[in-house]
């Protein structure tokens, strides 16, 4: 009988403490930040906050430079995640096989997500400087004379795609990670089964394996996705959005309006437009993966 | 399944691909390395190569100016705290929407998972405020306990694990008379080993690496982190490339060390949950 | 039992004492002075001051440059900013001010007007009342070169005090094979500052002070306004400089430190920028033989070279300390950062100059400061940074973030100058 009564209200005790910090830390910060997204207000004194209905938005539409930022994640969104996935699987299929110094190489690439997106933006800004950086002497080496004055992190041309670089090259560890997790959890009896039918490596791996691992790839995906639409760090070490706007991301952007240019309600309008942007991708996202199930 | 049953062309090809992103990986800290090595001179004339003549003065220097002890007892000491929070928090909270039935269980499950999409950045200023209603800011509690806020990622995780555990070992307990709290504690967490060990080497490395929370919280110099430290060095040396690199290195070293010496605890501890399996 | 109540007593008398004991009157500081020489240059003055009277202990904390906008902002509007702060003066310090952030300090600082240099006010005014006291005082518009590199090409540097003989310079070394003006925009500043001193020798003393001021104070007449041809004119002037290729390769990829270093380390001869290179110079490249000279004028334009662009951060008291009751415990530490005995202390350490009365002619100073207070000795008018004057949402975008638009060909001179002035009348509108 005392059990019965514990269980009731034991899923609360177990819920709780997440619930707690979540929701006083995390929710309703957000939504006083929405609050504020419907007023004109810079930010310093909250005796001064006027309310402003839709205002921020109608600007928001007519800014150039959102879309520039819109544009720029979409750019991460499906290049550098299709990148990311294609490479990060068919690395961690590559290790699953155990060839030579699998453990070196696994160890390796999971280096650069031990490091910070600041201090790897730091590095590789050094490197890409034109004037004291070592990317020009590089060129000298490779003879690559049309590289040789570029600007890199200064040329609207090049700024984003640098940055994009950066950014596969650092997050290319963690997707290998998760897809290793998913790997591991794919029943060893199965692919004993197909071997003694006779398949070959390619064949196990594209017939038993690769529907296996449906579950963590969604997860991979969605991951990478909502990273490539939150990017700040990165972009905010390398270029700080510049040059003039060219290498700029929502999350710069909204960082710039709301602290370079003291106009917090329109920084927090461009944030909630991300928000929201971001639950819609993933719900579209979802429902696909629900589809192709069927 | 090994790789030497595939064909010959088909392995050279693996390896290169190996070997070229492993040498992408290695050669930028290799290059920061030897950097932080050299004197000024030897790196205008000799930049990518192995130092003339080992300096370590650069060294030295950036670990002093930056205060790096502090910093680092700041990071690794809130780092803890917070990981070891998340994982016991979110542990029970993947395990509570996992196990038990309850109306609404759906849809809490949500209600966590919004938190994915939400960026920092929104919610700096009314975090900001409430924090300092409490009265914390300026104290290593404002960190954590944002950082605890960060559930979203972890019951996730927690809760896909625990879904993949057979429900008769928790029944089995139960007849034998064990209260949940005592199923979670020594039965159900030392299963999820794999997961806990994931999930806290992931959160290590995000609450380590984080920048933005430290920086409007942690206003005492003896409060603040490592890359907050990081941040402080862009400014402040001009034709120095050496020295720059210096303070990177020591930013980047101890946590790659540290990776490095535990990377057999991590990789038996992903290993060990499959075999359980 | 006698001996656990004994025990108990005395903790209890030493708790009493060691709290008495701490019965100093606490005031907190926040500066943007984190790094050397300036960081050890504000401590030592906090010490002395703490040293030097037994009620009030100041507690200094430093920030960086970069965050510490965010930091105060977020402190600001969280309701508890450190008892004093140091802010950059002019609008930087008005928006605070403009919203109850500030003390009103304009009779603590009538009382030690006569230490305060005259012309430095327009820092720590706004709205007829007085805000703060300059931390150093700081000269925008300055060339600096390698009087090495000019030795050698048989160049005088007198050559470069109008913007033709300026131009023609730089021709010379291009010729010669070097790039001449070290540049790194990737932060919008420094481009920003390239405008600023132009705008101040396109345009009267008057006008540049006004074009700024009118999103303050919505009354002024602009007698220029930023799309008329002499404002665009500064544009065109700037960009000129890139398209004749006098500006080095990183000009939109580096950033100002690296730029800097192009010229301590003689890759580069020109650079423009403020007397706060002197503290660079003396902390880097100490034996680096670098001479320093005013902004050159432009031919037909209003502004002489000897009009300056001056700088100076404020230090102020805050409503934080209004709320713990510190505001006579922060103003005794003002006095006494006001006084000789401390200014000596920064300017000395950090190579600034005093924007006080004090005699500074048994200072430590460097020559390269000596030749800064010349240059301010024969200075004929003095007008803060147009960042310093106007409203932050329209100047950022439209001289920081403009300044690398014209380079990277987005923007036009006219452009540039038609979206400025649309920003001001825009922000006047909605403010006023």
């Amino acid at each position: 009988m005392k059990n019965k009564r514990t269980n009731r209200y034991a899923h609360l005790i177990f819920i709780g403490p997440a619930f707690f910090f979540y929701t006083m830390f995390w929710i309703i910060p957000t939504l006083v930040a929405i609050w504020i997204s419907f007023t004109r207000w810079n930010g310093i004194s909250w005796a001064h906050i006027k309310w402003a209905g839709f205002a921020n938005y109608f600007k928001l539409f007519n800014d150039r430079f959102f879309y520039t930022a819109l544009q720029n994640n979409l750019l991460f969104v499906f290049c550098a995640v299709a990148i990311i996935f294609f490479t990060a699987l068919a690395i961690a299929l590559i290790l699953n096989l155990k060839p030579f110094g699998w453990r070196l190489f696994q160890t390796t690439f999971f280096v650069p997500i031990v490091i910070s997106s600041v201090v790897i933006g730091l590095l590789f800004k050094l490197f890409l400087s034109p004037t004291t950086g070592i990317i020009n002497e590089f060129a000298d080496i490779l003879n690559l004379e049309s590289f040789k004055n570029v600007q890199w992190l200064g040329s609207k041309e090049t700024a984003t795609y640098s940055v994009m670089t950066v950014y596969i090259w650092r997050d290319l560890g963690f997707s290998i990670l998760l897809f290793g997790a998913g790997l591991q959890a794919v029943p060893k009896d199965l692919i004993e089964a197909a071997k003694i039918d006779g398949a070959s490596v390619f064949a196990t791996i594209r017939f038993v394996t690769i529907p296996l691992i449906r579950n963590i790839s969604l997860v991979v995906i969605i991951l990478a996705v909502t990273n490539a639409f939150l990017l700040f760090d990165l972009v905010y070490a390398m270029t700080l959005g510049g040059p003039y706007h060219a290498s700029e991301v929502l999350a710069t952007y909204m960082y710039y309006h709301g602290f370079s240019r003291g106009q917090i309600s329109y920084g927090t309008a461009i944030a909630v437009l991300l928000f929201f942007i971001v639950i819609i991708v993933t719900a579209i996202q979802l429902i696909i993966a629900r589809l192709i199930e069927k | 399944m090994s790789i030497n049953e595939i064909p010959i062309w088909a392995r050279v090809l693996c390896y290169a691909l190996l070997l070229t992103f492993a040498i992408t990986i290695v050669f930028p800290f290799m290059w920061m390395v030897f950097t932080s090595l050299k004197s000024m001179e030897d790196y205008t004339n000799n930049p990518f190569g192995i130092p003339t003549k080992f300096v370590f003065e650069n060294i030295i220097e950036a670990w002093g100016t930056g205060n790096f002890l502090r910093l680092y007892i700041n990071s690794i000491g809130i780092t803890s705290v917070s990981v070891l929070g998340i994982v016991t928090f979110c542990g029970a909270a993947g395990y509570g929407l996992a196990h038990f039935e309850f109306r609404g269980r759906m849809l809490i499950f949500f209600y966590f998972l919004l938190g994915m999409m939400i960026p920092p950045q929104v919610i700096l200023i009314p975090a900001f405020k409430i924090m300092n209603t409490i009265g914390l800011v300026n104290t290593y509690f404002a960190v954590i306990f944002t950082y605890l806020a960060w559930v979203p990622f972890a019951i996730f995780f927690f809760r896909a694990y625990f879904l993949g555990i057979p429900k008769d070992l928790i029944e089995a307990a139960k007849i034998d008379g064990a209260s949940d709290l005592v199923i979670f504690f020594q039965i159900m967490m030392p299963l999820a080993k794999p997961a806990v060990v994931t999930v806290a080497i992931i959160y290590f490395v995000w609450i380590f690496n984080d920048f933005m929370w430290p920086l409007i919280y942690l206003n005492d110099h003896d409060l603040r982190t490592v890359t907050l430290g990081m941040m402080s060095f862009q400014g402040k040396y001009s034709g120095a490339t050496t020295l720059k690199t210096a303070a990177l290195m020591l930013a980047t070293m101890p946590p790659m060390i540290v990776f490095l010496i535990f990377r057999n605890q991590i990789q038996s501890g992903l290993v060990d949950g499959a075999l359980k399996r | 039992m006698k001996n656990i109540i004994n025990f108990f007593l005395t903790i209890c008398v030493a708790v009493f004492f060691s709290a008495h004991a701490n019965a100093k009157t606490k005031v907190s500081l926040w500066s943007e002075s984190a790094a050397d020489p300036a960081f050890s240059a504000l401590n030592k003055i906090v010490a002395d001051f703490n040293a030097s009277q037994d009620e009030i202990e100041v507690e200094h904390t430093a920030y960086e440059n970069t965050p510490y906008e965010t930091t105060l902002k977020t402190a600001f509007s969280g309701g508890t900013p450190a008892d004093i702060v140091t802010i950059n003066g002019g609008s930087n310090m008005y928006q605070y001010a403009e919203v109850g952030g500030l003390v009103d300090i304009t009779d603590f600082v009538n009382s030690i007007s006569d230490r305060i240099a005259p012309g430095v006010e327009s820092v720590y005014t706004f709205d007829g009342k007085l805000w703060g006291v300059p931390q150093g005082l700081h000269i925008g518009n300055l060339i600096w070169y390698r009087k090495d590199m000019f030795e050698e090409m048989g160049i005088d540097p007198k050559e470069m005090e109008t913007w033709s003989g300026f131009t023609g310079v730089a021709q010379k070394f291009l010729d010669a094979g070097i790039t001449p003006i070290a540049f790194g925009n990737s932060e919008g500043w420094p481009g920003n500052h390239y405008n600023n001193h132009l705008l101040r020798r396109m345009l009267s003393t008057e006008d540049y002070i006004n074009i700024g001021l009118r999103t303050y104070n919505p009354t002024l007449e602009a007698g220029t306004k930023f799309n008329d041809p002499a404002a665009v004119k500064a544009w065109e002037l700037y960009r000129s400089l890139l398209d004749k290729g006098y500006f080095t390769s990183g000009y939109l990829a580096d950033d100002f430190p690296t730029a800097a270093g192009l010229l301590f380390t003689g890759k580069a001869p020109i650079f423009s920028n403020g007397s706060w290179v002197a503290g660079m110079i003396k902390d880097q490249a100490p034996d680096a033989p670098i001479g320093v000279m005013a902004f050159p004028a432009v031919e037909g334009a209003p502004g002489a070279n000897t009009e300056l662009v001056i700088n100076s951060v404020v230090l102020t008291i805050t409503r934080g300390a209004v709320a713990n009751g510190t505001v006579d415990a922060a103003k005794k530490f003002l006095d006494y950062y006001t006084s000789a005995a401390a200014v000596k202390v920064w300017s000395e350490m950090t190579q600034a100059l005093a924007p006080y009365t004090h005699d500074t002619s048994s200072w430590d100073y460097d020559p390269i400061i000596q030749d800064i207070s010349a240059i301010i000795a024969s200075s004929t008018s003095s007008a803060p940074f147009l960042d310093m004057l106007e409203d932050y949402a329209c100047n950022v975008p439209h001289t920081w973030d403009a300044s690398q638009g014209i380079l990277t060909g987005d923007l036009t001179p006219q452009q540039a100058g038609d979206d400025h002035e649309q920003c001001v009348i825009d922000l006047i509108e909605t403010k006023y």
